[in-house]
C-alpha cells in the first residue's frame, strides 16, 4: 500500500518540479526507466511468488539501471549506440513479458 | 536458503528465475491473490517503505523522461552522425538556394537595363513628337519672339514681299508663325495672289498684315530691320512696318496636316 503512495509520490513531485535534464545525460534516462521498470515487474512477480526480499529489490533495481546506462555508454563509446541501446531494450522488454505473464498466472490463473 | 529456493522454483510454466530471495514461507500459486490482498493493506513496514522510496524514484525518473520527449529539444540529444548528415544536406540545399539567387539578380539586371532603353527610347520619340508637331502647327505654341505690323494703304504689298519676310524670319530661326491671327504658317504654307486680296493657304488676308513669330527676339528684329530690309522694303512700297519683341508670344491657329499622295520616304 505505502509502495503504490511512493509511485503516486515520485509521479506527482515529477509534474510539479519538472526538472531540466542535462544533455549528456538525455539519451541515457529512457533506458534507466525501462530497466527499473523491468527491476519492479520482477519484484512484484517475486512477490506473488512469496519469496520477495526488499534488500534484494532495491539492490536488482539500482543495479539495473547503472548496468543498463553502462551498457548504452559503452556502444556510444564504440559507436555503435544505436544498436546496443535498442538492444537493451529488447532484453529488458523480453524480460518485463515474461514476468508480467507470470504475475498474470498468479492473479488470473490463466 | 535452498529449500526456500526450491519451493519457489515449483512453476513449470515460467521460463525466467526469480531473482529475489524468499524471507516468506508460504508459497504455492493460490496464495498470490492472498498476498496480493494481504499487501494493499496498510502496514508500516522497513519493506514497504524502502519499496515506497524506490518506486518514487522510478515515478519521478518516468515522469520527467516523458516532459523531456515531449519539449522541443533541437537536436541536443541526437547522435553525432546524424547531426552531420544533417549538416551535409542543410550545406547542399544552401549552395543550390544561392545559385539560384545569382541566376535570380542576373535576371533582374538584364530585365532593369532593357526597361531603362526602352524609357529611354519612349522619351527621345516624345520630345521628337513635341518638336515636330510645333514645327507642323498641329498643337498650339508659346514662346518669346517678335510681332511685325505691316501696314498697307496703298495696297502695294503683294505675295513677294511677304514671302521674302517669311524668308528672312526662317532664316532668323523662326520656329513658329502666325498671320493675322488666322493662319498658321507651315513648310507648306502658299501664298496667292487673288482679287480679293492675299490668300494664305485658302484663306484671305487684308492689311494690316501681323505676324506673329516665335523665336530668338533679338536675332529676329535685327533681321527685319537692318538697312535694304523689310522695314525699308515696305516703307518705298508707301507702308510702314512696326516690330516689337515678345517675352511671350501665343499661337493658336493650327494648321490641319494632309498625308502625303505622291511622296513616300525614301529609305
Amino acid at each position: 500500500m505505502i509502495a503504490a503512495l511512493g509511485l503516486l509520490l515520485g509521479v506527482i513531485l515529477g509534474l510539479v518540479l519538472q526538472p531540466d535534464v542535462p544533455v549528456g545525460l538525455q539519451p541515457y534516462l529512457p533506458i534507466a526507466v525501462v530497466a527499473a521498470l523491468d527491476a519492479v515487474f520482477g519484484a512484484l512477480r517475486a512477490y506473488l511468488d512469496g519469496i520477495f526480499d526488499d534488500k534484494v529489490f532495491t539492490v536488482s533495481f539500482f543495479s539495473n539501471v547503472l548496468i543498463a546506462a553502462l551498457i548504452v555508454y559503452l556502444g556510444d563509446q564504440l559507436g555503435v549506440g544505436n544498436q546496443l541501446s535498442t538492444g537493451v531494450i529488447v532484453v529488458l522488454g523480453i524480460r518485463i513479458f515474461s514476468n508480467v505473464a507470470a504475475i498474470r498466472r498468479h492473479l488470473v490463473h490463466a | 536458503m535452498p529449500e526456500q529456493k526450491q519451493r519457489g522454483r515449483d512453476h513449470p510454466a515460467s521460463t525466467e528465475k526469480p531473482t529475489e530471495e524468499s524471507t516468506d514461507t508460504s508459497t504455492g500459486r493460490d496464495d498470490g491473490r492472498e498476498r496480493l490482498l494481504n499487501g494493499l493493506q496498510p502496514r508500516v513496514s522497513r519493506g514497504q517503505a524502502v519499496v515506497g522510496i524506490v518506486l518514487a524514484i522510478l515515478g519521478f525518473l518516468a515522469v520527467v523522461q516523458v516532459q523531456t520527449i515531449n519539449e522541443d529539444t533541437e537536436f541536443a540529444g541526437t547522435r553525432r552522425e546524424d547531426l552531420i548528415t544533417l549538416l551535409d544536406s542543410l550545406e547542399g540545399a544552401g549552395r543550390e538556394a544561392r545559385a539560384e539567387i545569382a541566376e535570380l539578380q542576373e535576371r533582374r539586371n538584364a530585365l532593369r537595363s532593357s526597361t531603362e532603353r526602352r524609357a529611354t527610347a519612349i522619351e527621345e520619340a516624345r520630345s521628337q513628337l513635341e518638336a515636330l508637331q510645333v514645327l507642323a502647327g498641329t498643337v498650339p505654341a508659346r514662346g518669346p519672339g517678335i510681332s511685325v505690323t505691316i501696314s498697307d494703304p496703298l495696297g502695294e504689298v503683294s505675295t513677294t514681299t511677304l514671302l521674302n519676310a517669311l524668308q528672312e524670319m526662317r532664316n532668323a530661326g523662326a520656329e513658329s508663325i502666325e498671320i493675322n491671327n488666322s493662319v498658321r504658317v507651315v513648310a507648306g504654307t502658299s501664298f496667292v495672289d487673288t482679287a480679293e486680296g492675299i490668300s494664305v493657304d485658302g484663306t484671305t488676308l487684308t492689311p494690316p498684315y501681323v505676324f506673329e513669330v516665335i523665336g530668338p527676339p533679338e536675332t529676329l528684329e535685327e533681321a527685319m530691320t537692318f538697312r535694304g530690309g523689310l522695314t525699308d522694303e515696305i516703307s518705298g512700297l508707301g507702308g510702314e512696318a512696326t516690330i516689337s519683341t515678345e517675352e511671350s508670344i501665343e499661337i493658336s491657329s493650327l494648321h490641319t496636316p494632309e498625308s502625303p499622295q505622291y511622296a513616300q520616304p525614301a529609305d
